[in-house]
């Protein structure tokens, strides 16, 4: 044991003494998940909003209503309006000018025309001078000119009696005609409640379906949500390419040749090849704790550490395994590092780790149990961010710790036959 | 103490070392002359316990390195031909791991390195990192390693490579100061000067074949007095042997275009030279040796240690 861990000793000390790539391999994870998180992650959309001139040469009750439907809370989170009056020609210096996305002209008769049922007309110009928040303006004009449509078509009848009420002395309609109102827009109503409301109902029914949200362990706002959801899978990808360079060490060594003067020692092949698994599963256990710190300060309390550490050492074990496996098929250094590259890549995308796995294609979702990543970055999201336990766990832990294993015990005798060989002394 | 009995070892068709037999005592400096590719890094991997044999037996101290190779590797120093170390780390780390690898711990080890270091005089830069050494310390050091755990036998492959005449010497001091404590030592060389300057008993190696063995002096024996004179001129090979074929005492031991090396006989070089002088051969420069390793090697494989 006195051999294996003056192995492990003299492994990290080198590591230590030349630590750019392992740096680099930690910092990514947390790099990626954090420009990931800031980028998707934000508490408030940083939509630009549509800025509209509005024209209303009507004045009437129905272009009151579309000037403050783009005024009301919600519309006005993505509308910026102002009135103009007055504007020459097509209203393009005016744009210009204003520096707005579009300019919605109501015309002079356009309420009576709506109330009366008859055609009607309103004018949106668009600025040529900018893309996309022109064609927002023109589609949320539409749904708006739509719903107008209809809204004329359903309360024809209320319509008409608004349009010929009698006005008292102080300008509002007698209580008896606005009761009279009132009668018919709720029988327009009933008549369209078979085609209206059910929609709505489906809607507050979907609502109810929904998970009780406060079982949900508290995660912090988005942006740390959506750096714990990216983490695990990045910082388990790095650290099957840290393994990786862990056992490639073994075929480095034969390179420097020392390999080949610690096998004229007093060692075993077995032994030899022991100490280096043994050294790249301490680094990666390091570099896991280190990625961990970093996780734990944005992650929620009540995380299951007896689920976090088993669940740590069978990604090691799986992690030594798959960089063992490898670079023990590998013919060389370059190949090892290649095929190791590629295949930890591949696991890496089916796995979820830049991706999340309901985005990806359906072949690609298919594969992904194959993955080892996949594992570890699910069971590490079930402890994370869904307060799993070690049960929840288990199979992740068990399928882990087995493939690492079981990779181990059938690359070492493809590495003893070439250390015994001669090949890599 | 080290007993090598008909060592073969072939690579493919290839026949590195072919029925290699030697005994090496304690105290005793064994040198493995031979030019590159002779097989004396084979049959030094051998001995090291890194290459099976095809055919033959290594014992040390008795016992049978196949059968025990942990035991017998216990024992065993190995210096190898590459500086293998690990330049990211200081002398004292690398010395202070080899030693741990040969079981050595606490104050044994501490005071192992300690000697190990001041045996090749890096004590003073110990604790530099091993990629700041020049080439020649780094060789030291190289040897410092093999020398750790104090062993009873020491291989070393051509130790001296590609450093300066003072570390060279340097390190053949060392060498012998470790061989005068009663350490075995095989030692590789392609160096005469070296074979000459240090070993007790010499092998001259070829092919994977010792062709001579034996003291310095029992070597140089073999070529009596006789002086190695070698021609340099424009001339053919053929055309070299057919001139010089006749005369009295001469024999020619190699020849090649624009070369050609023969023993002076009885008559001595001098009287040699002018019989050459009236063969028709165009001449342009003479060499004269007296009786060496080079000029054993050369009568005995017709070419040039250095070849």
């Amino acid at each position: 044991m006195r051999v294996l861990l003056a192995m492990v000793g003299k492994d990290l000390r080198r590591r230590l003494r030349a630590p750019l790539a392992t740096i680099l391999l930690l910092l990514f994870p947390v790099i990626f998940s954090g420009l990931i998180a800031i980028t998707f992650g934000g508490g408030e959309p940083k939509v630009p909003k549509v800025r509209l001139l509005i024209e209303d040469r009507d004045g009437g009750l129905v272009a009151q209503l579309v000037t403050s439907a783009f005024q009301r809370n919600e519309a006005a989170q993505y509308f910026e309006t102002e009135k103009v009056e007055n504007v020459a020609g097509d209203g393009a210096a005016l744009l210009e000018e204003k520096e707005a996305a579009a300019l919605l002209r109501l015309p002079a008769g356009f309420s009576e025309a709506v109330l009366a049922g008859r055609p009607a007309q309103i004018e949106l110009v668009k600025s040529p001078a900018q893309s996309i928040l022109p064609d927002v303006a023109e589609q949320v004009t539409g749904v708006l000119a739509e719903a107008l449509s209809a809204a004329s078509r359903l309360l024809r009848g209320p319509l008409d009696e608004i349009r010929t009420a009698q006005v008292t002395p102080q300008g509002m309609p007698a209580d008896a005609q606005v009761a009279a109102i009132s009668v018919l827009v709720n029988q327009a109503l009933t008549r369209s409640k078979p085609y209206v409301l059910p929609p709505v109902i489906t809607l507050e029914t979907a609502a109810q379906a929904e998970p009780d949200n406060q079982e949900k362990p508290a995660s912090g706002n988005s942006t740390s949500t959506v750096f714990l959801f990216m983490l695990p899978g990045i910082a388990v990808y790095s650290l099957f390419n840290l393994a990786d360079q862990g056992m490639r060490d073994l075929l480095v060594e034969a390179r420097l040749k020392t390999l080949r003067r610690q096998l004229a020692g007093p060692l075993t092949a077995g032994r030899v090849l022991a100490g280096k698994a043994l050294s790249t599963a301490v680094l990666s256990g390091i570099a896991l704790l280190l990625l961990t710190s970093v996780g734990a300060a944005v992650a929620p309390p009540g995380i299951s550490l007896a689920g976090f550490a088993l669940l740590s050492i069978a990604v090691v074990a799986a992690a030594t395994g798959f960089a063992s496996a490898v670079f023990g098929l590998a013919r060389g250094e370059r190949q090892g590092a290649t095929l190791a590259s590629i295949l930890s890549l591949v696991m890496a995308f089916a796995g979820g780790s830049f991706i999340p796995l309901n985005s990806l294609p359906a072949a690609l979702r298919a594969i992904s149990p194959f993955s080892l990543i996949y594992w570890a970055a699910q069971g590490y999201q079930k402890l994370v961010l869904e307060g799993g336990g070690v049960r929840d766990v288990a199979l992740h832990i068990a399928i882990l710790a087995g493939a690492g294993w079981l990779l181990l015990a059938l690359s070492a005798p493809l590495w003893q036959r070439r250390l015994l060989r001669g090949e890599l002394a | 103490m080290i007993r090598a009995e008909a060592l073969t070892k072939k690579f493919g068709d290839k026949t590195a070392v072919d029925g290699i037999s030697f005994q090496v005592e304690g105290g005793e400096i064994y040198g493995l002359l031979g030019p590159n590719g002779a097989g004396k890094t084979t049959t030094l991997s051998m001995l090291s316990g890194l290459l099976a044999p095809d055919a033959g037996r290594i014992t040390f101290e008795g016992v049978d390195l196949a059968a025990d190779p942990i035991r017998c590797k216990q024992r065993l120093g190995v210096v190898p031909q590459e500086v293998a170390l690990y330049e990211e780390l200081s002398a004292l780390e690398n010395v202070r791991f080899w030693g741990s690898l040969y079981g050595l711990s606490g104050k044994a080890l501490r005071a192992a390195v300690e000697r190990a270091l001041a045996q090749v005089g890096l004590s003073g830069r110990a604790r530099d990192p091993v990629r700041t050494y020049s080439g020649g310390m780094k060789r030291r050091l190289n040897l410092a390693l093999g020398l750790v755990h104090e062993p009873r036998a020491v291989l070393l492959d051509e130790v001296t490579v590609g450093i300066d005449p003072q570390a060279r010497a340097s390190i053949l001091d060392v060498v012998r100061a470790v061989a005068d404590a009663g350490t075995a030592v095989i030692y590789t060389t392609h160096y005469l000067e070296e074979a000459e300057r240090l070993c007790d008993r010499i092998a001259i190696v070829d092919h994977g074949r010792i062709l001579a063995e034996g003291k310095l002096d029992a070597l140089k024996a073999q070529l009596g007095e006789e002086e190695t004179v070698t021609l340099w001129g424009r001339f053919e090979a053929e055309a070299a042997r057919a001139a010089l074929a006749d005369l009295p005492g001469a024999r020619v031991l190699s020849a090649e275009t624009g070369r050609v090396a023969l023993t002076a006989g009885g008559n001595g070089a001098a009287g040699l030279l002018g019989r050459i002088h009236g063969s028709g051969l165009a001449i342009d420069r003479v060499a004269i040796e007296p009786p060496s390793l080079n000029a054993l090697f050369l009568k005995l494989t017709g070419r040039e240690l250095r070849d």
